[in-house]
């Protein structure tokens, strides 16, 4: 299923669009594996192949190391 | 001891800095440099070859390489330490698999220019944690997944993306390749360069949007920037 979340940078207003089933989103025939858009664009996506395993575990990967550098004070 | 004869102090203000100019090239600094002992260390902690393997390594074609490896440059000669390297041209490669410069730190400098003339394809994360890469100049075609997530994870001093394909954008497939880079939100900045036909199309392309639209990052045309005749590490365009 397509997960749509608001975040908000610089006072502007931007949705990300991801799968919880773990597919890449797709638009206009081109996969992302997270689409973030500015959300007056109003962009609508579908969901596509699953993302391989290893492109998974690397952003898994990469959320422990910012989470390792927040506890530590390390790189931001 | 007898003086023989009057010394120029200007003469020899300008020698000695001529000296210690070379000096400081070769050795990667700008730091002051005392007359004699400043010197005479300075010299001494040039590494021997410095950045030897690696001039060897860009100006030989990476099919000696895929003799051996197959599909891919081999990390063992990508990664490592390497205080004086400021370019990696590969000029005859036309696909990039594999992750050559995963965690390719280069201490001491933060001027890395990394130029892939030929490469229209990447995969996985790249540079990630590359901390000297200042420029990444890629020919990169359009399409999925062009630009894959982590790729410039953590590379800290990342300021210059040049994407030379006409045809189209090239996906970027999350945002998280900027990660913990200039180009993050709330960081300083950074600037891509695409043709100018495509800036508009990057304004509004699924994830360049988002980066682009945060306060310090800024696009503009290779046209007419430095960038057009020459690519990112001063090598003359032909």
């Amino acid at each position: 299923m397509i997960i749509q979340e608001h975040f908000d940078v610089d006072g502007r207003d931007f949705i990300r669009t991801t799968s919880n089933a773990g597919r890449y989103v797709v638009r206009n025939g081109i996969s992302y594996s997270e689409a973030c858009d500015p959300a007056e664009f109003g962009r609508e996506y579908t969901e596509g192949d699953l993302i391989p395993d290893e492109e998974r575990d690397l952003s898994e990967l990469a959320d422990k190391a910012e989470a390792y550098d927040i506890l530590m004070g390390g790189a931001s | 001891m007898a003086v023989d004869k009057l010394v120029d102090s200007t003469q020899l203000d300008a020698d000695l800095t001529s000296v210690a100019d070379a000096i400081r090239t070769k050795g990667g600094t700008s730091a002051s440099l005392a007359f004699p002992a400043g010197f005479v260390q300075a010299i001494r902690d040039i590494q021997t070859g410095g950045g030897g393997d690696m001039e060897a390594f860009m100006t030989r074609t990476i099919a000696d390489y895929e003799d051996d490896y197959p599909g891919s440059i081999p990390g063992r000669y990508i990664n490592g330490v390497f205080p004086h390297l400021n370019r990696i041209f590969l000029k005859e490669r036309t696909g990039w698999a594999g992750n050559p410069y995963y965690q390719f730190v280069v201490t001491g400098r933060s001027d890395l220019a990394i130029v892939l003339p030929k490469v229209t394809d990447t995969s996985m994360n790249g540079c990630n944690g590359c901390t000297s890469l200042y420029a990444f100049d890629i020919l990169l075609s359009a399409g999925s997944n062009k630009v894959p997530q982590q790729f410039w994870y953590g590379c800290t001093n990342f300021k210059v993306l040049i994407i030379r394909e006409t045809a189209g954008v090239a996906a970027l497939a999350n945002i998280n390749a900027f990660k913990n880079t200039p180009f993050a939100s709330g960081k300083a900045g950074g600037t891509l360069y695409v043709p100018s036909a495509l800036i508009s199309s990057y304004q509004s392309a699924t994830n360049w949007s988002t980066i682009l639209g945060y306060t310090n990052n800024s696009i503009q045309a290779i046209e007419g920037s430095i960038y057009e005749t020459q690519y990112a590490d001063g090598t003359p365009i032909t």
